[in-house]
């Protein structure tokens, strides 16, 4: 459809009229300033095509100008198809006609061919307001002022259409309000299972089935375990009663009792035996006491006989060593007395040698003092001297002021003085003279050679022959400044000279140069005067020497030494002397000890003669005695006896025992313990089952009235069913999870597939604006429903209102697009004061799309600023140029 | 059983008792025989002692109880406690095996009863030398199987099948089997007066045996003792859900009372999808009427392509849906799902 005409009479505030010609099949651009009627126009186009002409409500009231009862009336021609359709609409009664190529319609059946022709459905009665909803596709590419960013949200009648298409496209219909109601329906069955995001719910049929089994599993084990334990006390109990009656069939207890009867009296037969043997016993240690006591008699009897014999002998031998002994004595006494001689003489020898060695040593000590002295007072003469001579030249260089201190401020001085000379020269007045004749020529009264010139510094008479005098005074501030500082440095240099009382420097050279030697000199003899003391003062040394000069008249009153033998022969004759004496003292020493010695075994042997004859004596008394009492015989007949007596026991003992050892007392002891501890034990097992099964008869007796088994089985039983249960719900939880995810599944698919011819128109147009998105196209309501963008959804509400309003124009591109390709026509686009809110480039993009669009679908743009659409290539119109007289 | 069938049934087996003590009563029967077996466990519940005690004590005359291999004489004290409840019973416990003289000398009852739940030597072998009075009518009451059941190892608790003959018995009351058979003329068993699983044979019958005097043979009839009804029905490759429907409809029928019928249900085969709608509809039904109904449904749900076709008029998704589940891997999974999918797209269409 593309609209060729416009012309309005009596509508709103175009009055009397506006006519819009010859507009372009591409893009058109109305321009018109705030309330100048391009909102009146946009609803002068839906009155004219959706309104019928009939219509008497507020909808005509609003096309009626302002205080003025004239009816509206719009013409339109426009093309449809190949068809130029012309419609002429009053709103009036009769006021409506529609021609199209040769035929013409009129009023209802005019209005009943557009609404064919533009496939719309005008409603019953008149509406209040002309919404989308009666507008039919074409509503959905006309946008108002103020509402084109909202979504584009096709109408049923337009879904159902764009549906259509999409099916057409796709050749089948894929959901449809059932399959809507029969995924929902499945999702309330896979609730009861799931939850949203596909996990196991918590709550419901199939958790309630599984706290229901896991409770009859939980009361079924425990039953079990009670059961099990009933029967374990049944057959507990039974195995009791067994082993009681088996206990007693066997008659455990008589057996028993019997061994233990043998065996206690075995040990009573031992026991006597075991007594008699004890007695026997007694008797054989009193007579081995007896057999040892008389042998002990007659040992002791021979005993005492052999030591008479022996001491005897004894005494025999001492009293011949004793004459030995004695002489031993005596010439030990001898020897001792000879070497106390010789040592005697010795020990005078050796004093003798001492003495002479003595009066040697201080005569050699004598004439060392003296020696030393002598060199002590060299020593004190020459440091005496050189004392002298470093007073003397310290005397000498103390009187010469002339130091090199002195000396350079004389020369420093002299400086400045031939410096000042010849500043004050430079700057005195030379005076040359060219005599015409040879002549003389004073100067202060003094001849000058007239060939010299002269400076003169000072003001001078200068006498010239043939002239006369001429006065010349050298002035200026140099010559002034030079004679003082002449002064200056002469007084200066003066000073210098007489406080160093010299004349001249040549002489304070020759003095500082003299003074320089006698320090060198100085420092050579100190040297020398410390080399020869060291550390020793010139006082020391004189100390000394009176000290030595003391010593050495102490020594000079000693003997003179008749001997002449020097001092290593004297010394090797007192060693001598004295290891002759040593010697001496050791033999004498030894022979003392030999004499000690020799009267100590004297000593010794005379006690031991006198105890073995005192010995001897009690022996000889005490045997006389005994014999007087038991005589030999006697002694050893008794002994006799006592051997018989023992022997006689000993071999009664020895029967004893071969029977004792037959039967072990310990053995037997055993035997009797373990028989009684057997008893003991059977008694005790006994009442152990005894007090077992009573507490097993009282465990049956609680637990077995309360029809464990029973119980048992009907938890089995429920166990057994809660199981099924669980499987049965598990398995519909399976199908029903399996189910909705194949619906979903099928649902997204065939989404995609019909929603994807409108995402391929819309898709290169998004790309335009913004390159990184995606459409996502809603398949219920066929539009665009949000974008994605890297990977995430964003809605349509969450964009801004700008990229919402341009996105609203892109989608109308593309529906018109598809309508076109599937319909061979599209409504054209119109939008009022569209994409006021696009920043600059996006604004210059949605003008290059509109453009580009211009080629397939005729745009009308209505705009109160149609500078911001200049370059873009449009047919241009001025409202207010098109109002009609 | 558990739940609130669960409790009938149990209440059914007293009440089968109170039945035989009546007839009892009304057949003036000399003594009833119970070969063993009498309670289920070795540990029942106090109560149910007493409910058994009290059913039984309807008929005065004597009741002799035989340990079975579910009630063995030993390992528990559960027929200590029967014989201290049974205050006013003229009760005979056959604990021993040894003859046990009734009637004032004119019945001899030889028992065998189990004292393990398990025994692998024949417990009526004692009876063929035992010497019981000549005027004494001469009968063995047994707990065991009187064959082998091709088993690897040997059945416990075996039974020589001519024990009668070889122990000169005038009767051989047999027990464990829970269906009524016949061994010999003079060997039978009684089978369980109540029914609590489904036997292939007959269950819920007691026996009434007249025995005129010794060397006699024994007058068997057999009277009902039952309250409910224990079926098999196994339907294979059934033609579709009527087909199904119908059978299980007829086996109420034949029963008589459906709510006294307790019925296994077994489906083999496959079923499409409206079918197993139809079915599922009416197994809600079956279990409103029937005292109990156990399914153990095999059937393969197949979608035909009239299915395929109900489901897109759902909407294509739908239809889609349903062609991935037929041809997924875990097809039990499918299968339930492609159910689902169905009664879904029913509900929703109304």
């Amino acid at each position: 459809m593309r609209l060729k005409r416009i012309l309005l009479t009596n509508v709103r505030r175009h009055q009397p009229g506006l006519l819009i010609d010859d507009l372009a099949p591409g893009l058109n651009l109305i321009g018109a300033h705030n309330e100048e009627g391009k909102s009146s126009l946009l609803m002068a186009l839906r009155c004219a095509l959706f309104l019928s002409h009939g219509t008497t409500g507020q909808l005509r009231e609003r096309l009626v100008p302002y205080g003025s009862n004239a009816a509206p009336e719009i013409e339109l021609d426009f093309e449809l198809g190949d068809e130029l359709v012309q419609l002429a609409k009053s709103f009036k009664k009769d006021g409506m006609r529609l021609a199209i190529g040769e035929q013409t319609w009129r009023n209802a059946e005019a209005e009943a061919e557009l609404e064919r022709r533009l496939r719309f459905s005008r409603p019953g009665r008149a509406p209040k307001e002309l919404t989308l909803d009666h507008l039919g596709m074409t509503g959905l590419f006309w946008v108002e002022q103020g509402k084109s960013f909202e979504a584009v949200l096709p109408t049923e009648d337009g879904q159902r259409r764009l549906g259509d298409l999409l099916a057409a496209e796709i050749g089948s219909v894929a959901g449809g309000e059932d399959a809507d109601k029969i995924l929902d329906a499945a999702k309330i069955r896979f609730e009861r299972y799931w939850t949203a995001q596909g996990r196991v719910r918590t709550t419901g049929p199939l958790a309630d089935a599984e706290h229901r089994l896991n409770e009859e599993q939980a009361e079924l084990a425990e039953l079990n375990t009670q059961l099990a334990a009933l029967k374990t006390a049944f057959e507990d109990l039974a195995k009791l009663r067994a082993e009681s009656q088996r206990v007693i069939e066997d008659d455990e207890a008589g057996r028993l009792q019997a061994k233990l009867a043998a065996a206690q009296v075995k040990a009573e037969q031992l026991e006597q035996l075991r007594q008699q043997w004890a007695l026997k016993q007694q008797a054989l240690v009193m007579a081995e006491k007896s057999r040892i006591d008389a042998v002990s008699q007659r040992q002791q009897r021979l005993s005492s006989l052999e030591e008479v014999q022996s001491l005897s002998v004894d005494l025999e031998r001492f009293r011949s060593n004793r004459a030995e002994l004695m002489q031993a004595v005596s010439l030990a006494d001898k020897e001792r007395d000879r070497l106390t001689q010789l040592a005697a003489t010795a020990i005078d020898q050796a004093t003798n040698a001492s003495q002479l060695l003595e009066a040697v040593e201080r005569q050699r000590e004598h004439d060392e003092i003296g020696q030393r002295l002598s060199v002590e007072r060299e020593r004190h003469a020459v440091l005496t001297k050189l004392s002298d001579q470093i007073a003397d030249l310290q005397r000498t260089i103390s009187a010469n002021s002339v130091t090199d201190t002195v000396l350079a401020e004389l020369k420093k001085a002299d400086r400045e003085c031939r410096d000042a000379s010849i500043a004050l020269s430079a700057a005195a007045t030379r005076l040359e003279f060219k005599p015409e004749n040879p002549g003389t020529i004073w100067i202060d009264g003094r001849a000058h050679d007239p060939a010299e010139p002269v400076d003169l510094s000072q003001p001078s008479d200068v006498k010239l022959l043939g002239f006369g005098e001429i006065r010349v005074v050298p002035g200026g501030d140099e010559v002034r400044t030079g004679r003082a500082r002449l002064a200056e440095a002469d007084a200066a240099y003066a000073r210098l000279l007489k406080s160093a009382d010299i004349t001249n420097l040549d002489e304070a050279e020759a003095r500082a140069r003299a003074r320089r030697d006698e320090a060198i000199e100085l420092k050579r003899l100190i040297a020398e005067r410390t080399r020869l003391t060291g550390s020793t003062s010139v006082d020391e040394i004189s100390r000394t020497i009176l000290e030595l000069e003391s010593a050495l008249a102490k020594a000079a009153t000693l003997e003179p030494i008749a001997d002449k033998r020097d001092r290593s022969q004297l010394r090797a004759v007192a060693v001598e002397a004295a290891a002759k004496v040593n010697d001496a003292q050791a033999a004498l020493r030894a022979a003392e000890k030999a004499y000690d010695e020799a009267r100590q075994k004297a000593a010794i042997d005379a006690a031991l003669l006198a105890e073995r004859e005192t010995r001897r004596a009690d022996l000889v008394a005490r045997l006389e005695n005994d014999r007087a009492l038991v005589g030999d015989d006697e002694l050893r007949r008794a002994e006799q006896a006592a051997i018989v007596r023992e022997r006689d026991l000993r071999q009664e003992l020895a029967g004893f025992d071969a029977t004792l050892k037959a039967d072990d007392p310990a053995m037997l002891a055993a035997e009797i313990a373990m028989h009684r501890k057997a008893v003991e034990d059977l008694a005790k097992e006994a009442q152990t089952r005894r007090d077992r099964s009573r507490d097993l008869e009282i465990t049956i007796k609680l637990e077995g009235g309360k029809g464990l088994g029973e119980r048992r089985d009907a938890a089995a039983g429920r166990a057994e069913a809660a199981a099924r249960e669980v499987d049965t719900l598990k398995r519909d939880a399976a199908a029903l999870k399996l189910l909705v995810e194949t619906l979903r599944a099928e649902q997204r698919e065939l989404r995609d597939r019909f929603t994807g011819p409108v995402r391929e128109r819309l898709s290169p147009l998004l790309r335009q604006l913004l390159p990184d998105a995606v459409p996502v196209v809603d398949a219920v309501n066929v539009t665009l429903g949000s974008i994605e963008r890297h990977g995430q959804t964003e809605a349509l509400d969450d964009l801004s209102v700008g990229t919402r309003e341009q996105l609203a124009v892109l989608v109308r591109l593309a529906f018109a697009d598809l309508l076109i390709e599937h319909e061979g026509e599209a409504p054209p686009i119109i939008l009022d004061d569209a994409l006021v809110f696009a920043d600059e480039d996006r604004f210059d993009r949605m003008k290059l799309l509109l453009q580009a669009a211009a080629a397939r679908h005729q745009i009308i743009i209505l705009s109160c600023r149609p500078r911001d659409y200049r370059g873009i290539q449009a047919k241009v119109y001025d409202l207010a140029s098109c109002r009609t007289a | 059983m558990v739940g609130d069938i669960g409790a009938h049934l149990r209440k059914a087996r007293f009440d089968a008792v109170e039945r035989l003590a009546e007839l009892a009563n009304q057949h003036e029967v000399d003594a009833v025989l119970v070969a063993g077996d009498v309670f289920d466990n070795p540990f029942p519940d106090t109560k149910t002692l007493y409910s058994a005690l009290q059913a039984m004590a309807r008929y005065k005359g004597p009741w002799v109880l035989l340990p079975g291999n579910h009630d063995p004489g030993e390992g528990s004290d559960l027929w200590q406690r029967v014989a201290a409840l049974a205050d006013g019973l003229d009760l005979h416990l056959a604990l021993e095996a040894a003859p046990l003289v009734l009637l004032h000398g004119a019945l001899s009852i030889l028992p065998a009863p189990l004292h393990r739940r398990h025994g692998f030597d024949d417990p009526t072998a004692w009876m063929d030398g035992v010497a019981t009075p000549s005027a004494a009518v001469r009968v063995g009451l047994a707990h065991g199987s009187v064959r082998e059941f091709g088993s690897s190892t040997p059945s416990p608790n075996l039974i020589a099948p001519d024990r009668a003959t070889l122990a000169k018995l005038d009767y051989l009351a047999l027990g464990d089997w829970h269906g009524q058979i016949r061994i010999d003329a003079r060997s039978w068993y009684a089978g369980t007066p109540e029914p609590d699983d489904f036997p292939a044979n007959e269950p819920g019958y007691a026996l009434l045996v007249t025995l005129d005097g010794p060397g006699t043979p024994p007058i068997v009839e057999q009277v009902s003792t039952r309250h409910f009804l224990w079926q098999r029905l196994e339907v294979s490759n059934p033609t579709d859900a009527a087909d199904i429907i119908a059978q299980v409809e007829r086996a109420i029928d034949e029963a008589g009372r459906g709510d006294r019928l307790v019925l296994a249900l077994r489906l083999h085969g496959q079923i499409d999808l409206a079918g197993r709608y139809q079915l599922m509809a009416k197994v809600n039904d079956w279990e409103a009427r029937l005292a109990h109904l156990r399914i153990d449904d095999r059937l393969r749900d197949e979608p035909s392509e009239a299915d395929i076709t109900t489901l897109a008029r759902g909407s294509g998704m739908v239809a889609a849906t349903a062609r991935r589940l037929v041809d997924y891997g875990n097809e039990a999974e499918a299968r339930l799902a492609l159910r689902h999918l169905y009664d879904l797209v029913m509900t929703v269409e109304g």
